[in-house]
């Protein structure tokens, strides 16, 4: 049995890994941290509440369509779980949305607002103003996916003779019981989310040192002066990079809810763990923002734990952590993990 | 519009004039005068009302315990804060000098500790560039408010405290009379600010945002400019912090956000044309009346939006600024160039 | 092989060159010296695109190229190659080669890597490592391969030797005319390294505040003492 600070750690080191990659790919492109990348993450999120209230529906309509009593379409209800087919659904879901979404903020926003020659802290603004956006449109969503369950809830009561309740919730909603495993005796999450994290890693370095688009992308992201001399489209590299970067982000999000409570402001809650995993790994380097997803998790919880545990201090503070982490890399290590000279430090401890 | 509707819709308006102009103009000073990318605004802001949650009652129970003799007696004054607060309230109604003197020692120990936290947070503003230097000011605005949240003396955590209410004597008036003061403060710094830099000292600023290295090499200590330009941004904000809880009468840390205290600002700034102290009172204004007037007509809106009317706020604000941005990034009215030389020489060639 | 017939241009409102007209013959190396700041870069720029031309008119092989675009001019023929930022230094010198013939096809882009890498042979040992571990000279010799690549027929350097050692900046100019004796390349070399360059050149022009001075033989020029004075540092006696 794996204690659950470990399994809290594999899974918010593997869903905070694909965040910083994303948003240090974005940082890499257009020279800004994007503030709506977290809130890009929970729509992916909403996406996972959205497939199981379909489910669900659809599951009750079955049971009442075979005239079970109120007891059994209950317990039928209650021991639903996550199929394989489903975690493939919104898994790619979040990761179209999230995909479309980040071209949507790049294409929009941030492209015409550069070529205007906004500078640095107005394309920040840029992204808040979008990240307000979608927080908007979150909201708005999640009322009316509560107006559609509740109306659909009233359509199967007056069919099914008794009141049908899915016990679904648009707001503060957290999916646990639907990934929780009976055969693992803990949620596939656990599972789920290091493989994805994994995978994705191992795709996105394939693509990025074995292709030539990959060779193309980093060139335009490094000189995109020369590369357009060359006769690289870079406008479409970095339409590809915003592509990937928040389809990692909507991925990310989908698994967020299975263990996280979720509400359309989550996002806002730890955007500045992902700011701060990115710094930590070095905003130009993908795999300081890997080193720095798994290095801030790994400070936020079983390091915080113990600090927490031993002196005392409230676990209420774990928030200052990620903070604490960005404000003392930039002071002392601008550059991040990615940018200290190893070899210098190597042998300076040699001797 | 009836005339008590109205005037409260004036009230409400002047009110948040007051408070956000004594924001804006000192985020003008250290952004749109300086180029300091003040992301941590909130941060003094918090300060102040901070200050008065901790100092103002516990200096008004000493007063009231020594000139009434008849002391008000607790175990745990977060939970009795509310009756505490009521007590003092009661006395304080029948003593306007004693009101006032609280006032004015709360005013000027918010400016002290806003001065305080503003030369400390100052420090990573010494070396770091625009958007490191944005996102540092951020995460330490951000600590400061979880600690807020969490520490209880200071605010009453998570429950949070009541302020004794400082204009309780006006009785039917408070509401006005309070309002009253609030704008003069406001006008107070506003013309202060405006005198501080229309000297000397305002063009440096605007030098060193514009050539840091040219004003450099003429001998002035840019780091000392720094360290004063954010003490005193940081303590006049304090300034606003402090009167906004005294008015609402409350403090809870959650009120003291990122969103509110330090986006809204940088919209108002923005929106009326930074570097320029008219332009903040524009943008103030229109903000202030825009939103105002949204919250007004709310339910008459309903009909009109086909989404609850909560949102439509954020959703209308986020689209405005991408609008701005890209539109009019200048604001309403741009700075105008310093003017050291009459314009003779207009006069000379049209001749 | 490219002609210049009084050009006037600039940076947005900030005229730099003033009715400049040049010659550069085919298959020689013109050299182009002058002060800091006598619009020398400016010229090169101006022929690849990259500056605002106000009047005058750029000939290259009878084809009036002064309003083409900078891609356009590349897929003529001619090569730029600026000072600095002219690699991609995280990318290793195998991926910067590729990059240069981003749209050949595989065997055309193989066949040109090697016989890029035959004029430079000390860049196989390199090939896997990242361009920012090469030294100076290193690297314009990537900045060179990576243009050879390109198959250009007029190449434009700005100030290649610039922040290189003597002994560097020797062997780079050397390569400059193995790229006209060997492959027939047309040059045209800017430079503040005025000795150097004009040993190698076949032709030289001397550039004043965006004015041409002097355009004609090296040696008249480096014989010429007021012009060798005031701008080559040298005083009388002593070319």
């Amino acid at each position: 049995m794996i204690p659950p600070i470990v399994e809290d750690t594999i899974v918010y080191s593997s869903v905070l890994v694909l965040l910083s990659l994303g948003l240090t790919l974005t940082y890499m492109t257009t020279k800004v941290p994007n503030f709506a990348h977290a809130t890009i993450s929970i729509v992916g999120s909403y996406v996972t509440l959205t497939v199981l209230v379909l489910s669900l529906i659809s599951l009750a309509r079955e049971a009442l369509i075979s005239q079970a009593d109120s007891q059994s379409f209950y317990r039928l209800i209650k021991s639903f779980s996550f199929a394989p087919l489903h975690y493939a659904l919104f898994m790619a879901l979040g990761f179209l949305l999230g995909s479309l979404i980040g071209v949507a903020q790049y294409k929009l926003v941030l492209k015409p607002l550069s070529q205007r020659g906004a500078n640095v802290v107005q394309l920040m603004i840029a992204t808040i103003a979008v990240d307000m956006f979608l927080l908007s449109m979150l909201n708005i969503y999640a009322d009316k996916l509560l107006e559609y369950v509740v109306s659909k809830a009233n359509e199967l009561s007056s069919i099914a003779g008794f009141k049908v309740n899915l016990g679904v919730q648009t707001r503060d909603f957290i999916l646990y019981s639907y990934d929780y495993s009976k055969t693992l005796g803990t949620q596939r999450l656990v599972i789920i989310a290091p493989i994805m994290a994994a995978a994705l890693l191992l795709a996105l370095s394939l693509v990025l040192y074995r292709t030539k688009l990959g060779v193309a992308l980093r060139a335009s992201i490094e000189n995109p002066s020369l590369a357009s001399t060359l006769g690289v489209n870079v406008d479409k590299m970095y339409t590809l990079a915003w592509t990937l970067s928040l389809g990692l982000a909507g991925l990310a999000g989908s698994l967020i809810p299975l263990k996280y409570l979720v509400n359309p402001s989550t996002g806002q809650l730890f955007v500045l763990s992902i700011f701060a995993a990115s710094i930590l790994g070095g905003l130009n380097s993908l795999a300081g923002a890997v080193i720095g997803g798994v290095l801030i998790a790994c400070f936020e919880i079983p390091v915080f734990n113990y600090l927490s545990s031993h002196l005392g201090i409230s676990s209420a503070y774990r928030t200052v952590i990620p903070l604490l982490a960005m404000a003392l890399t930039l002071l002392f290590i601008p550059r991040g993990v990615a940018g200290l000279n190893w070899k210098k430090l190597f042998s300076r401890v040699r001797r | 519009m009836p005339v008590e509707q109205a005037y409260s819709f004036l009230l409400s308006v002047l009110f948040y004039m007051g408070i956000y102009t004594i924001v804006v103009i000192s985020l003008n000073m250290e952004a749109g005068y300086m180029g300091l990318p003040n992301f941590g605004k909130m941060m003094g802001v918090a300060a102040g009302a901070f200050t008065t949650s901790f100092f103002t009652w516990r200096l008004a129970l000493y007063l009231h315990n020594r000139l009434t003799g008849e002391p008000i007696v607790y175990s745990d004054y977060v939970r009795e804060n509310a009756m505490i607060v009521s007590r003092i309230n009661e006395w304080l109604s029948a003593s306007p000098g004693i009101s006032l003197f609280l006032l004015l020692v709360t005013l000027i120990a918010s400016l002290a500790i806003g001065a305080v936290i503003g030369y400390i947070a100052s420090y990573p503003a010494i070396r770091l560039r625009e958007d490191y230097l944005g996102i540092t000011l951020l995460a330490v605005a951000e600590v400061i408010r979880v600690i807020g949240y969490n520490y209880k003396p200071i605010a009453g955590g998570t429950l949070g405290m009541q302020v004794p209410d400082l204009f309780r004597w006006a009785g039917q008036h408070r509401f006005s009379v309070s309002v009253l003061i609030i704008v003069a403060i406001a006008l107070i710094v506003y013309l202060v600010y405006q005198r501080m830099l229309s000297t000397p000292f305002g063009r440096v600023l605007r030098a060193i945002r514009d050539d840091e290295e040219a004003v450099s090499s003429l001998g002035r200590d840019i780091v000392a400019y720094r360290k004063r330009v954010i003490s005193a941004g940081t303590a006049t904000a304090a300034l606003a912090g402090a009167l906004y809880a005294l008015y609402t009468g409350s403090v809870i840390a959650t009120a003291y956000d990122r969103v509110t205290w330090t986006f809204w600002p940088w919209v108002m700034m923005m929106l009326g044309g930074a570097g320029n102290n008219v332009g903040v009172l524009l943008g103030v204004g229109v903000f202030v009346i825009a939103r105002t007037t949204i919250y007004t007509y709310k339910n008459m809106l309903e009909a009109y939006v086909p989404f609850n009317v909560v949102w439509l706020d954020y959703l209308l604000l986020s689209v405005t600024i991408i609008a701005i941005l890209m539109l009019r990034p200048q604001g309403i009215l741009p700075e105008k160039p310093i003017r050291t030389v009459k314009p003779l020489i207009r006069q000379n060639e049209s001749t | 092989m490219l002609r210049v017939e009084n050009l006037n241009a600039g940076y947005g409102k900030l005229q730099v060159l003033h009715e400049v007209s040049l010659f550069f013959p085919e298959r020689k190396i013109s050299v182009v010296i002058g002060p800091n700041g006598s619009g020398k870069s400016t010229l090169l720029k101006t022929i690849f695109g990259l500056t605002k031309i106000y009047s005058g008119r750029i000939i290259f092989e009878n084809n009036d190229i002064t309003s083409l675009p900078p891609h356009k001019i590349a897929s003529m023929g001619i090569a730029y190659l600026p000072q600095t930022n002219n690699i991609f230094e995280n990318l290793t010198v195998e991926e910067n080669l590729r990059m240069a013939g981003y749209n050949l096809s595989k065997e055309e882009l193989e066949a040109r890597v090697a016989s890029s890498l035959e004029f430079f042979p000390q860049l196989k040992l390199y090939m896997k490592r990242k361009a920012k571990q090469l030294s100076g000279g290193e690297r314009q010799m990537l900045a060179i391969a990576m243009s050879l690549i390109r198959k250009p027929r007029l190449m434009m350097f700005d100030e290649p030797t610039a922040a290189l050692a003597p002994k560097i900046a020797h062997q780079v100019l050397r390569s400059i005319v193995k790229l006209r004796d060997e492959l027939g390349i047309t040059i045209i070399l800017v430079e503040q390294n005025a000795r150097a360059a004009l040993e190698i050149a076949d032709k030289a022009s001397l550039l004043v505040g965006g004015r041409v001075i002097f355009d004609g033989l090296p040696k008249d020029l480096l014989e010429n003492p007021e012009l060798g004075r005031m701008y080559l540092g040298v005083t009388s006696g002593q070319v």
